[in-house]
């Protein structure tokens, strides 16, 4: 654990060194974020086939996240094209605004399911230690999703 | 870690605000528009947004932190979830078309050469 928390000290720290130049990308913080919470489920669960499923449910939890960020992205670039236009109408912005808010409600199904998939799989005692985990990059993903 | 994952996924994203980036917009506008009244009109509305943007923002945090012990824990509270989501589209839908408005507004103090300028597609 010791040796995966530095290698994610040096990320965050080439993360915030190589801001814009492309050298570590959100993408690449992420990926390490969810190796971190993997690793800590490894610790966390002693019996192996809920460890397994443990697993599948935060590999299916990054995806979603890497989803989210394309999703995001997509989003601001539209806005940004949208307001670019100096003809564009109000019409036009709220059908982009709707149409953003129907796809982040269509996804709260799924990711409240995701979390009781998860509380099913583990005990309490694995929850809360799971649920504690934070490392720098784990607490480096999180920031950055926030201010994309 | 797993409680902010779940709510990041579950609003959609993070605080960052539909079209608050205009509110950058300010030095663009000081070198673009030659300084009279409409340009100190333009940055004005640019104030407003930005003030709108931050007030969004703060709303947003406060909704978080409650979603955020709400899914904390391992109980299943589904009408605080529904509620909690229910005041998060409130909030982003009045944010929406408060921030609409004003835009609209920015853009009756600015030429058409002037918003190319200043907001380039690129």
């Amino acid at each position: 654990m010791r040796r995966l928390i530095t290698m994610s000290s040096i990320i965050v720290m080439f993360v915030a060194g190589c801001a814009g130049k492309g050298d570590v990308t959100l993408g690449d913080l992420e990926k390490q974020a969810f190796e971190d919470l993997r690793a800590e489920i490894r610790m966390a669960i002693d019996d192996e086939e809920r460890e397994t499923r443990a697993i599948a449910l935060v590999d299916e939890l990054a995806e979603e996240m890497e989803s989210l960020r394309l999703l995001k992205k997509e989003r601001q670039d539209r806005g940004r094209k949208l307001n670019a236009n100096y003809d564009t109408s109000r019409a036009e912005f709220d059908a982009f605004v709707s149409s953003s808010d129907a796809g982040i409600r269509l996804n709260q199904q799924r990711i409240l399911e995701l979390r009781k998939a998860f509380i099913a799989t583990t005990t309490p005692e694995e929850w809360g230690q799971i649920s504690a985990a934070r490392t720098d990059a784990i607490s480096a993903a999180i920031k950055s999703t926030h201010s994309i | 870690m797993l409680a902010a994952l779940f709510v990041i996924l579950f609003l959609g994203g993070g605080t960052t605000a539909f079209l608050d980036f205009i509110a950058e917009s300010e030095s663009a506008v000081k070198s673009v528009m030659v300084k009279d009244e409409l340009r100190s009109d333009a940055l004005n509305v640019l104030g407003a947004i930005e003030k709108r943007a931050k007030d969004h923002n703060k709303q947003v945090k406060k909704i978080i932190k409650e979603l955020s012990e709400s899914l904390e824990g391992r109980e299943d509270n589904p009408e605080a979830i529904a509620d909690i989501s229910q005041r998060y589209y409130a909030a982003l839908d009045s944010y929406s078309s408060d921030i609409l408005d004003l835009r609209f507004e920015l853009r009756e103090h600015v030429t058409r050469e002037e918003w190319a300028q200043i907001f380039p597609e690129d």
